[in-house]
């Protein structure tokens, strides 16, 4: 792939950054009442204690983890999702659990407790549009 | 607060109905519904016009379903309303026709399920909250990341999850409404399509069309109607919740179950090893092993060894799913949670054919709905 770029465009801009186009950051929230971290980031209220308003603070979450489980899946009904792919369940340093798909097309390089991290990786085009970078985890490089 | 069911006078099952459970077809849905209710009705040897209220467990079909299907009973003007609770919608009908029944308001009430399979979105997915897997987790490989970290803490195998298919569908091969009824072989379901992780097609549930429905009667109904007294079953308590944020967030099902079966249990006056008979959420197999231990069945990873002993086969400790479950009986959403409701009534007066439990006094119904809620109950012999 060609080298890092911080011009990459995003599927999802709302969910997460990138600010050297190479590492990145899931957008959360965080709490100030209860300490609850929490992604997706919303405003509606505190999905523990119910804190809502100015209480509730952005923050940006490092996507280091620890995989919790993982699942190749066979098919899929949607005609605009190919399977195979592999989903991957991990549970971020920062707190939230979240599952995305993995990098990995094979799921004989993974196993439970590994570290992972996350990756833009080019979602596949739709009708020929530009490439967009999705969120993917992969296993951290050791 | 929220009153247990013992506070309030004596609710009985009276009579059950099905139609069976079967793919999507061209049957229009009251023709579901009706056969379901006659039959409840003939199984209580009461008349229509002794029904006083009607809560109708529906997910799929639309608004406004159930006065357009039962008015071709003859129409009595009582009051009748859908109940939509995802797959605990049938659960959650019979709960509040039970409460209706145990707190005075009408003395005979009837649940109902009805539905047909559509393509209508989850509410949650209009929220405006979304998630980064960009719609690639669907139910079965939400179970399937359950299945992996489950094997990974307790050294399970993938056969020790196809055990319970094995087992469901050869119950649900002895059942006359069961979607499937023929029994597989563990290398029948190990070698079927692949779906998600460990999990193949035979150990995922069908969704298609049926029909089931419970009459729940007070005391003085029962009386006055001259019904059989030996073939009521009392509801014995009715427990419902919903999710929370739990420390191990994504086994919300199995810490909801936990819960939600702990206070139907004890509502109940008994204890998990008391139970003879149990319905639950095997939407997936993985689900009934997981059940089994949030439920005091079974020791947490001890599910699969005493599964592979026959422990929950019919005759064996306790029989699990000995309808066929949802993996064989099938899941048409609004039904599923009244045909439990049938299967423990059908088990605790002796009359489950091939598929009774010799013995059974004490049966449990638990349904898990996406959104996420549980809905448990508890029955004993009158």
């Amino acid at each position: 792939m060609s080298a890092a770029s911080a011009e990459r465009e995003l599927s999802h801009p709302d969910l997460y950054t990138s600010r050297d186009g190479a590492t990145v950051e899931l957008l959360g929230m965080r709490c100030g009442v209860c300490g609850y971290v929490a992604f997706p980031r919303q405003r509606y209220g505190c999905e523990k204690c119910g804190a809502t308003g100015a209480a509730l603070a952005d923050v940006d979450l490092s996507t280091d983890g620890r995989l919790a489980s993982y699942a190749t899946v066979h098919m899929h009904q949607a005609k605009n999702i190919a399977a195979p792919f592999v989903i991957g369940e991990v549970v971020l340093d920062a707190g939230p659990t979240v599952r995305a798909t993995m990098v990995e097309s094979n799921d004989d390089a993974l196993e439970v407790g590994a570290r992972v991290t996350g990756r833009l990786y080019p979602a596949p085009s739709v009708d020929g549009a530009a490439t967009k970078f999705e969120l993917r985890f992969a296993r951290a490089a050791s | 607060m929220n009153a247990p069911l013992s506070k309030f006078r004596p609710a009985y099952v009276v009579g059950i109905g099905l139609h069976r459970y079967q793919h999507i077809s061209e049957t229009p849905y009251p023709v579901l519904g009706l056969a379901a209710v006659r039959e409840a009705l003939a199984d209580a040897r009461i008349e229509w016009p002794a029904v006083e209220s009607v809560y109708h467990g529906t997910a799929l079909l639309g608004m406004a379903s159930t006065r357009v299907m039962l008015r071709h009973l003859g129409g009595t003007g009582i009051p009748m309303q859908q109940v939509e609770n995802a797959s605990a919608s049938g659960s959650t009908a019979f709960r509040l026709a039970t409460y209706e029944v145990a707190t005075g308001v009408a003395d005979v009430a009837l649940a109902l399920g009805v539905d047909k399979p559509s393509a209508r979105p989850l509410a949650g997915s209009q929220t405006g909250i979304r998630g980064i897997e960009g719609g690639r987790i669907v139910p079965f490989t939400h179970f399937a990341l359950l299945a992996q970290r489950y094997m990974d803490r307790h050294n399970a195998t993938s056969e020790d999850f196809a055990r319970v298919a094995v087992k469901n569908h050869g119950n649900g091969a002895h059942n006359k409404y069961a979607q499937r009824q023929q029994a597989r072989s563990l290398v029948d379901v190990l070698n079927d399509p692949p779906i998600s992780g460990p999990l193949t097609r035979l150990q995922c549930c069908p969704v298609g069309e049926g029909a089931a429905a419970v009459i729940v009667a007070s005391g003085d109904a029962i009386a006055r109607l001259g019904i059989e007294r030996a073939r009521c079953v009392r509801v014995l308590s009715s427990a419902q919740r919903t999710e929370v944020v739990y420390a191990e967030s994504s086994n919300f099902d199995a810490e909801l179950t936990r819960q939600t079966t702990a206070q139907a249990i004890a509502d109940a006056g008994i204890a998990p090893g008391d139970l003879d008979v149990i319905e639950l959420h095997d939407a997936f197999t993985v689900e009934e092993i997981f059940y089994l231990e949030a439920m005091g069945i079974a020791a947490p990873g001890e599910a699969p060894a005493m599964l592979r002993a026959g422990a929950f086969d019919v005759g064996g400790d306790v029989a699990v799913s000995p309808s066929g479950g949802l993996l064989a009986m099938g899941h048409p959403i609004g039904p599923t949670g009244v045909g439990q409701i049938a299967e423990i009534a059908r088990q605790l007066r002796g009359e489950a054919g091939v598929r009774q439990h010799e013995g059974a006094k004490l049966g449990l119904a638990h349904m898990v709905g996406v959104g996420a809620v549980c809905v448990v109950h508890v029955l004993g012999n009158a």
